[in-house]
Order: structure tokens, then C-alpha cells, then sequence
């Protein structure tokens, strides 16, 4: 088996002075009975990115007097209340669901779900004060591509060095936790992702719209070649491989190759184990690509043993959400695929009794703008996350739900002279986000602090919304 | 059958240069892919290869029943190295063509002078305008067959620059648009920056996929605000990018390079770029799409919805108050237009696309200077930049002294290539459309996560800047997309190719699918009764020269264990085709 732990890439990065110098806490492994405590139990983490910058301001809905100032910044595109499905916080009183989205509702109600409000790429706690004078902003603010890297790395940054996920500092964790699987312990569903990039390990990149197919020539498989030539046919696409990874090659060269050997090695594992855990019992819309990607997931989860994986980490992708136009019509649309695929989803984890050892979470590139541009909504930057499953404490919201007026809003990244922006700046910081769900899944603090550098600007760097 | 069997012949120059006996002396010199050691610092240890004669036993000079030795004419080399970025990869005929043209620049000039191959026409008469399928057939059949290569080469580069896409519901039932739009990049991909700029801006798919299209003047009162949408795109995609750079391509500082365009000029031009309609429907408001040419005709100004207000734009420049709705938007392209950064994001938009993922500061400097005016005093004269790429010493030469040099080949342009190489013909119930075995053609993104006109977004199938490594130097935005699942169905689709549908497949008695494209491996069979005139050909064909000596030794070896009747031919070109189609090494072009 060829390197799921990509030795090779770590060598090549030290060589390239570009992963940080081991700080002794965290590289000495620590105590052998912490490590132990962390690594005991199952654990999967799954990350649902909604792309392109869901409108989470119409997913989740300020009640009471908060609706008035919602709805006159929002106009048009508020959420009429007579699609709201009411829920309650204990502290911060009435709010709603947008009535497409009734698996949110329940699971929230079940309290398997805690909204955590207005979270978004920050270095530091920023105050509108501070957006208008000095303090460092995230770079390139409000662009897709740059916002959706600041959300998967935890960084301030898109250039330089500090390119990691902590999603990868995750799945070290679950490599440590595993042993020398076969595979890597990292799925993404959802195409390349700066999520799972880590220093140490790799990732499985998989297609949810067609099967996990092994590849024909490797291992004597293959309806067509005759029998006595596959054979040979197998070890002769291993040495060509092989001879691809040479070191003397160029780093573009062995990397393809080392993509080429990792495909054939993943796609034989994981043929099998999902070939045992099919959960054909679960009617997934075989044309909600969510719903598809999430089914695969599911079927991962269930192959935990198969696999040898304690611990598991996943990378799930919805597009569409960049509603600049037809907001109205497109978002019913969007809203009952998320929720259908969500709905599925976690009746699969239920049925397998895994609720407890699964937790699932929302992110998305940005929020949108509270104001609207006549028919669709802009590009934000605070928005709400949602996480679920058996182990959150749910049923309620996590952090201070923004002001939505339109008027004298200290929360609102618009100008010195008090024009009204829409764009909302975050209370709580993506940092503080990765931190509570990666502690969870056994990451330690030293480790999070090679992952999360900015985190140390934050005092509260666990937000509670996890049992241990 | 035979129709197809002699319709692939070798150049003239290739056949002469297979019959020379293949032993000892090479006459060319072949670049060895990572002789050189490793890159970025990064893997300089074990450096050592066998050189060119050195047996496995290390003694030298071999006879070739041991030893397969690469014996290419050095035109030829070069010819096939061109023909790779300036068209969907070299054939026998095109390198004969292109031996035959004179010079590289006259071949140019010739391909630029041929007709342009639309979509369009076969789009409308085949499509019900919501299906997609016939799109992708058209784009394959002039990919495969028509001769404007290089217009088609460059189009489909200029398709993953102003990015519009099939994943967007209204697009993709707007087939009749989206082939009106991508001919408009083929016709205008050597004319000028500015009126593509132009012609892409008011086209109402653009218009749609980024939502310019109706985007209106501010209504304070009611908090509503202009799209942002195209602006944003306009200005970090299609022109500008995030950073200033310099003519070297370079945002500096490194870590804290300065942004080339605010949020508040964002908001300026979203601003600017209101008050379009779609031309052929009676009202601003209307549902009613369904009228000829609301999809494929400009838009068109309405005065009344355009803000009229001055805007402050880019480089200290205003756009006055009281612009009519045009005169606002040919205000702000030219404003765009001449913003230094466009030269330099161009430019390397088309080194990467077509040479080399990483390419030197001095040849984007020079592509730069050369948008910036095309010896006449012209700027944005797109022909003189392709040209200028293509013929650039570094494009020619750059893989001599740089290891780093080259690119991965896009699946989607791999795939054309191998079809074209193989004289492939569609499946004999196919209607005269290419078929994969389980993908039609509007599909194969799901094999590949890549098909024309169809990314995910506007951020294009994979990113210019995304590296090797995570946080390194090295580009190679391709191998975003050559993932687990991605590499196992291309892998295996080849293996079908291959082992299912050629010619000489009994596509009949196996039951098999009648409609999926045969490739034609009777020129290759004649070919193996020499194993290295075989290996040649793959080398010249695939490789332009720079077959690995090792992996040659492998397929060499690996012939060398079946019989050489017409049976173990067939069987030597099947297995070692397949080996050559899925190994690393076809992946990368130098």
C-alpha cells in the first residue's frame, strides 16, 4: 500500500521551510494516557459547505420586535412570518426557521442542534470601530474564492504559508488515533478542499454521483484482458507508477504519480467496505446531489470497522447558494433539497446508532447582505452556522444574534458616515468554531494551536455547544 | 473499415525515421522527464537516472532485444511539443502539416486565417434548446474533425476564463445561448481584449449567470442596492484579479500584497452596470423569456432603470454624471482595460492554459508588453498574444534547462488527443456523435469533473494559483481535479477504449454498446511487429519526445513476452496502449 500518510509531502515541506518548527509540546506526543483518553472513542466530523455564501439570515429568523428590523432592512426578501417555524432560546427569547427547512426545526427542537450565530472569518474581535480603523481584517473580504480558503484554514490570510485546514489538523489526529490504515481517514464528497489540507496526511477525493469503481488492470481485474496477460498487465501499471514516484523525479511528476497509486489503493479498499454497508434501506433522492454525497458519507460511517477507523473527518459540498438574483425563487429550492438531504441523512446515522459519535456542521464562504439589491442579496461576511447530531447540546443559540436594523447598526460593516452596508460582522470567529468541533474529535490544544494561530486572540476558545 | 484504416498514415518524415534501425545512437537528444532532480528545493536527494544506453545490468550500448532506444527525428520532436499546446495534441498528419507549413509562425498565421467552426447551427437544428447533450456533441465532432485547431484550442481557454456554465438551471435550458456564447469566444479569440470584454459583458447568458441583466439604480428608501455580482466577477476574474501585480506576475509583498480594487469600487461599478435588459422582450419586469433571441442578442440599455450618478473608478478615474446606460459601461471597460494588471492576468491565463503552469517573471513580462501593444500600437490584441505565447523561447526551449516546466493536460483536452491520435469514429449507431462507454459527452464531468462550459462556478474547473504542495510555489492548478474517483473512471474508460471498442471489437457478438466511439489500432498493429517503432510512435505522439527510458523499458519488456502473429500484435498494442493512456507520465506535458 502506497502512503496514506504522505511521508514524501512532509519531507518536502520541511525542505521548503514551510511548516512550522515543531514546538516540543506539540510534536513530543504528549502524555501517553491523554492520547489514549482522546483516541478511545469513535468519532466522525462532518462538514457541510454551503458554496457560493448561503443567505443564512432566511434560514434562521429573528422573532418579536428584532422581526420588524429583519424584515424593513430585508424588504421584499424577508421571510414572511407566516413561513416561520417558531422556535425558542432560553436567553435570547423567540426565532424561527424558514418553513422549508422542518428537519431543522425538529432536530432543534430534539435539541440535537444549536445555532451558532454570526460567525465568520475574523483575526481578532473586531468591533465596527475597529473595521473603520486599523486593526487587521481577513484578506480580500467578500471574494468567494479567498473567504471560502479563511473559513477551511482558520487563517487571516490567503497567501503565505499558513495554507493548512483544520480540518487536516483533524484528520492527523484521526491517523494518530487510527494507526497505519489503508486509507486515509479524510473524504471529501465535494471536489478539492483547503479544509482537509494537512502537512501530514492526505485525503480521499471521491464522486458521489457514481460508484466507487475499482480500477481495471490493477489486482487481476478486468472482464477483457485475457486472464493470461492481466498478470503481467497489473505489475507492469505498478512499475510505471512506481517509477513515477522516484525521487529523482520532479515534484509535479511524483505528485501525479502518488494520485495515480493513491487512487488504485483507496478505490480497491474502499470497493469492498462500501460494497458490505450499501444501507440500500435508506431511500436517498438519487438526484439531490447533497443528499448523494451525504448517503456516501453515511455508508463510510457505517464501514468505520471495515476500514480501521476510529475516527473519521468529511468534506461535503451544496452549490447555488450565491442567490445575487431571483432570491425568492431560488431559495424554496435550495432550502427543500438542504433539508431533504439533512432529513435522510440523519435518520441514516440514527437507524446505524450512531447518533452520539457523529456531529455535522454548516459552513459557507460568507453571509449575505441584509439589504437587498432588488431581487437577490450580496456578498456579507457574518452569517449563522448550524450543528447537529447526538453529542450537541442543542436547542439553543450559541453567541448573540446580530442587530438586523438598518439604522444606527453597530454591527454592520458600512461606512464612517453610518450608511447602512448590510454586511455583518462577525461576533464569533471561525477559529473559535474549529476549535470547540475539533476538540471534540480528541484534537489537543497545542495541536490546535499550531492549527488555529489566530485562536490565542480569542478568550473563549471552546463555545460550549458539545458534551464531552 | 478500411476507409478509417488508411486514413492514418504516418508523415512521411516519422516512417522514415521508424525504419532507421534503433540501436546505439539516438541522433536526438530527449529531455528526461526529472533527470534533472527535484524541484523547490524539495527533492534534490537520488538524483540518479540511467542514462540513455545503460542496460538495467548497468553495462552499455545494448542490443535492442534487451534495450529499447527512442529514435525520433528531432523536427518531428519539436513539431509534436508545439502542436500539444497550440491544438488538442499532435497527430501523425498535423505534425506532417506542420513540417510542411514553413515555419511555426506561418502555421499560425494559416490557422488563424481558416473558417471558424460553430456550435450554434447544429445546436438549433438538433437541441429543443433545454437539452444539453447537443452542445457537447457539436464541440466534440469540431474539436475531433475540423481544422480550425487553434481557434478551438484557444476558445475552449478563453471558456475557462469568462466562465459561464451548464450548472446554472436557466443556462443549461438555454442551449441555443450557451452555443451563441461560446461562438462568440471563437470568434473573437484573436480579435481585441476590449470588445470580447465588451461582447462578453452584454451577452445575456453572462447576463444571466452573473445577474447584470436587470440589476437597477439604488432605492435608498427601501435599502436597495446594485448587484454586485458582475462587478465583483469582472474585476477579480475576468480582468484585474485580487492583488496589483507587477509585468512579472508577481502581488508583492508576498505576505501583504495590495488589493487591486476596494469593496466601495466594487460597489461603484456595480453601479455602472445597471440598467440592461434582455433585447427581444417587450417589458423590464417581464417573465416571458421565451422570444427569439433573448438569449443570444446583446442586451440592451433602458434608461430609466441606469444610475446615472458619477463613479469613481479605477486608477482615480470618474465616470461623469449624466453617462447614458453604454456610455457608463464602454466608460468602465476602458477604464478596466487599461488597469496594468489586465496584460499580466491574461497573459498568464494563457501560459497556464496552453505552456506551462509556472512560467517565468521574464516571459510573462514579455507576454505582458505584448498586450500592452502588439508592435502596431494595438492593445489587447489577442491573436498577437497567442501567437507571442506559443512562439515565446521559453515556450519552445523552456523545457531544456527547467525541469518545472510543463503543465498536466487537462482531462477533457487528453481525452480529445487520444481520440485524435486514434482516429476515432463514432460508434456505428451513434448518429455521428462520439460516446464514452458510460458517459455521454455532456457527462463526462462526472467522470473527469470536467466537460465544456459546465464547472461548478465561475472560479472555473480548478484555480490558477492552487500548488503542488499545500502552501509551496509550484503550480499545477490541473491536478485539483485528478482526484480518487476522477483518476479511477478515466482510468477505466481508457482500459474500455481500449479492450471493447476499437475497430476490430466484435461489438456484435459481444453485445456491447453500439453507440460508443471506436478507436482505430491497425496502424499501431502494423507498427508492433517492431516493438520500439511501436514505443517511437507513442513517444513522438503522446510524449513529444519525452518518454521516461524506464517506463520505455517496461512496455518494451513487457511486449517482448507475447508472440508477434497478427493476434499478439493486437494484444502488444492493447496492453501497451493502455499502459502508456493510464500511467502517470501521459499526464504531464513538457
Amino acid at each position: 500500500m502506497r502512503n496514506p500518510v504522505d511521508k514524501e509531502k512532509r519531507r518536502l515541506l520541511k525542505a521548503l521551510s514551510i511548516l512550522p518548527l515543531a514546538s516540543g509540546v506539540s510534536m513530543v506526543a504528549g502524555s501517553g494516557r491523554a492520547l489514549a483518553e482522546s483516541c478511545d472513542t469513535s468519532r466522525s466530523l462532518v462538514c457541510i459547505f454551503m458554496a457560493g455564501g448561503a443567505d443564512s439570515f432566511n434560514i434562521f429568523v429573528p422573532g418579536g420586535s428584532r422581526y420588524n428590523d429583519y424584515r424593513n432592512s430585508r424588504n421584499e426578501l424577508a421571510v414572511p412570518e407566516s413561513e416561520i417555524l417558531e422556535v425558542s432560546d432560553a436567553q435570547q427569547g423567540s426565532f424561527g426557521f424558514h418553513s422549508r427547512l422542518p428537519t431543522l426545526k425538529s432536530l432543534y427542537d430534539e435539541q440535537r442542534l444549536a445555532v451558532v450565530s454570526n460567525t465568520g472569518t475574523l483575526i481578532q474581535p473586531t468591533t465596527k470601530s475597529d473595521f473603520l480603523g486599523t486593526v487587521a481584517l481577513p484578506q480580500a473580504l467578500f471574494a468567494h474564492n479567498t473567504q471560502q480558503k479563511l473559513w477551511q484554514t482558520g487563517a487571516g490570510i490567503v497567501t503565505g504559508s499558513t495554507s493548512f485546514g483544520w480540518g487536516g489538523a483533524v484528520s492527523d489526529h484521526a491517523q494518530t488515533c487510527n494507526g497505519n490504515t489503508p486509507v486515509a481517514p479524510a473524504f471529501s464528497m465535494g471536489g478539492t478542499t483547503d479544509w482537509l489540507e494537512s502537512a501530514n496526511s492526505n485525503y480521499v477525493s471521491l464522486n458521489a454521483d457514481i460508484a466507487v469503481e475499482r480500477m481495471s488492470g490493477f489486482n487481476n481485474i478486468s472482464d477483457w484482458i485475457p486472464t493470461s496477460r492481466l498478470s503481467r498487465v497489473g505489475p507492469s501499471l505498478e512499475s510505471l507508477i512506481a517509477q513515477g514516484q522516484a525521487s529523482g523525479n520532479t515534484l509535479m511528476s511524483r505528485a501525479i504519480a502518488n494520485s495515480v497509486g493513491r487512487a488504485s489503493d483507496a478505490t480497491t479498499e474502499l470497493h469492498s467496505a462500501l460494497a458490505a454497508n450499501t444501507l440500500s434501506n435508506i431511500a436517498f433522492n438519487s438526484s439531490n446531489k447533497l443528499a448523494k454525497q451525504l448517503h456516501l458519507v453515511a455508508r463510510l460511517i457505517a464501514s468505520r470497522e471495515q476500514l480501521g477507523m476510529q475516527k473519521q473527518v468529511f468534506f461535503v459540498q451544496m452549490g447555488g447558494w450565491d442567490t445575487h438574483s431571483d432570491q425568492l425563487e431560488r431559495q424554496p429550492d435550495l432550502f427543500d433539497g438542504f433539508n431533504e438531504a439533512i432529513s435522510t441523512y440523519q435518520q441514516a446515522i440514527d437507524g446505524l446508532n450512531l447518533a452520539s459519535s457523529v456531529t455535522s456542521f454548516t459552513a459557507s464562504d460568507f453571509g449575505r447582505t441584509l439589504s437587498s439589491n432588488g431581487n437577490g442579496t450580496d456578498h456579507g461576511w457574518g452569517g449563522h452556522s448550524f450543528v447537529f447530531g447526538g453529542a450537541v447540546d442543542g436547542g439553543r443559540i450559541v453567541g448573540d444574534t446580530p442587530n438586523y436594523a438598518s439604522t444606527n447598526n453597530e454591527d454592520d460593516a458600512g461606512e464612517a458616515d453610518g450608511s447602512f452596508a448590510g454586511r455583518i460582522i462577525p461576533k464569533i470567529s471561525v477559529n473559535q468554531y474549529a476549535a470547540t468541533l475539533s476538540r471534540w474529535m480528541g484534537v489537543s490544544d497545542a495541536d490546535l494551536a499550531n492549527a488555529l494561530p489566530d485562536l490565542r486572540n480569542f478568550t473563549e476558545t471552546d463555545l460550549g455547544f458539545m458534551r464531552a | 473499415m478500411m476507409k478509417i484504416f488508411s486514413s492514418l498514415s504516418l508523415p512521411t518524415i516519422v516512417l522514415a525515421s521508424l525504419l532507421v534501425q534503433a540501436c546505439g545512437d539516438t541522433g536526438v537528444v530527449i529531455d528526461q522527464v526529472g533527470a534533472s532532480g527535484g524541484s523547490g528545493g524539495g527533492g534534490g536527494l537520488g538524483g540518479e537516472q540511467p542514462t540513455e544506453n545503460t542496460n538495467p545490468d548497468g553495462s552499455t550500448g545494448g542490443t535492442p532485444s534487451t534495450t529499447s532506444v527512442s529514435n525520433l527525428n528531432a523536427d518531428d520532436v519539436e513539431a509534436s511539443r508545439f502542436l500539444a499546446q497550440a491544438t488538442f495534441g499532435a497527430t501523425p498528419r498535423t505534425i506532417a502539416e506542420l513540417n510542411n507549413a514553413g515555419s511555426f509562425a506561418d502555421w499560425i498565421d494559416n490557422q488563424m486565417a481558416l473558417p471558424v467552426s460553430l456550435t450554434e447551427p447544429y445546436t438549433r437544428a438538433n437541441s429543443n434548446n433545454s437539452s444539453t447533450v447537443e452542445r457537447h456533441e457539436i464541440w466534440w465532432n469540431n474539436t475531433l474533425d475540423q481544422p480550425d485547431q487553434l481557434r478551438q484550442r484557444v476558445a475552449f481557454a478563453l471558456s475557462q476564463l469568462f466562465v459561464t456554465s451548464d450548472q446554472d438551471f436557466l443556462l443549461a435550458n438555454n442551449q441555443y445561448g450557451m452555443s451563441n456564447y461560446y461562438d462568440t469566444l471563437s470568434i473573437n479569440a484573436f480579435g481585441n481584449y476590449r470588445e470580447l470584454l465588451e461582447a462578453v459583458t452584454l451577452h445575456p447568458i453572462m447576463g444571466v449567470y452573473l445577474s447584470m441583466v436587470r440589476n437597477e439604480q439604488a432605492d435608498l428608501v427601501n435599502n436597495i442596492r446594485p448587484d454586485e455580482n458582475y462587478a465583483r466577477e469582472v474585476l477579480q476574474l475576468f480582468s484585474l484579479g485580487l492583488f496589483q501585480l507587477n509585468n512579472r506576475g508577481e502581488a508583492l509583498p508576498l505576505n501583504n500584497p495590495v488589493p487591486a480594487y476596494t469593496q466601495t469600487q466594487v460597489e461603484e461599478f456595480a453601479r455602472v452596470f445597471t440598467g440592461w435588459n434582455f433585447s427581444a422582450v417587450p417589458s423590464w419586469e417581464t417573465n416571458n423569456l421565451g422570444f427569439e433571441g433573448t438569449f443570444t442578442q446583446p442586451m440592451i440599455p433602458v434608461e430609466e432603470f441606469h444610475d446615472t450618478g458619477s463613479k469613481n473608478l479605477l486608477n482615480g478615474a470618474v465616470a461623469p454624471a449624466g453617462l447614458s446606460t453604454r456610455q457608463d459601461m464602454e466608460f468602465a471597460l476602458d477604464n478596466i482595460f487599461q488597469h496594468n494588471n489586465v496584460g499580466v492576468l491574461i497573459s498568464r491565463h494563457f501560459i497556464q492554459q496552453l505552456v506551462t503552469s509556472n512560467p517565468s517573471g521574464e516571459y510573462i513580462e514579455r507576454m505582458t508588453a505584448v498586450f500592452n501593444d502588439n508592435g502596431g500600437g494595438v492593445r489587447g490584441d489577442l491573436g498577437a498574444l497567442v501567437k507571442a505565447v506559443l512562439l515565446d523561447p521559453e515556450a519552445r526551449e523552456g523545457h531544456l534547462t527547467n525541469p518545472d516546466f510543463g503543465k498536466i493536460k487537462e482531462p477533457v483536452v487528453r481525452l480529445a488527443h487520444v481520440w485524435r491520435a486514434l482516429d476515432a469514429v463514432p460508434g456505428t449507431e451513434s448518429l455521428g456523435v462520439h460516446n464514452t462507454s458510460d458517459f455521454t459527452l455532456h457527462r463526462i464531468d462526472e467522470m473527469s469533473s470536467q466537460a465544456v462550459m459546465s464547472s461548478p462556478s465561475v472560479f472555473n474547473f480548478f484555480k490558477p494559483d492552487s500548488t503542488v504542495v499545500t502552501g509551496g510555489v509550484l503550480k499545477s492548478p490541473e491536478l485539483e481535479i485528478m482526484t480518487e474517483s476522477n483518476l479511477a473512471s478515466t482510468h477505466n474508460n481508457y482500459h474500455d477504449q481500449i479492450y471493447r471498442f476499437t475497430t476490430r471489437s466484435d461489438i456484435a457478438s459481444n453485445n456491447d454498446n453500439t453507440r460508443v466511439t471506436l478507436v482505430n489500432l491497425e496502424p499501431l498493429v502494423e507498427l508492433a511487429t517492431d516493438p520500439d517503432s511501436l514505443l517511437d510512435w507513442y513517444n513522438l505522439i503522446f510524449f513529444a519526445g519525452g518518454m521516461p527510458d524506464d517506463m520505455r523499458q517496461t512496455l518494451f519488456d513487457y511486449m517482448n513476452t507475447l508472440p508477434s502473429d497478427d493476434a499478439g500484435r493486437y494484444a502488444k498494442v492493447q496492453d501497451s496502449l493502455f499502459m502508456v493512456l493510464t500511467a502517470p507520465q501521459i499526464h504531464l506535458q513538457r
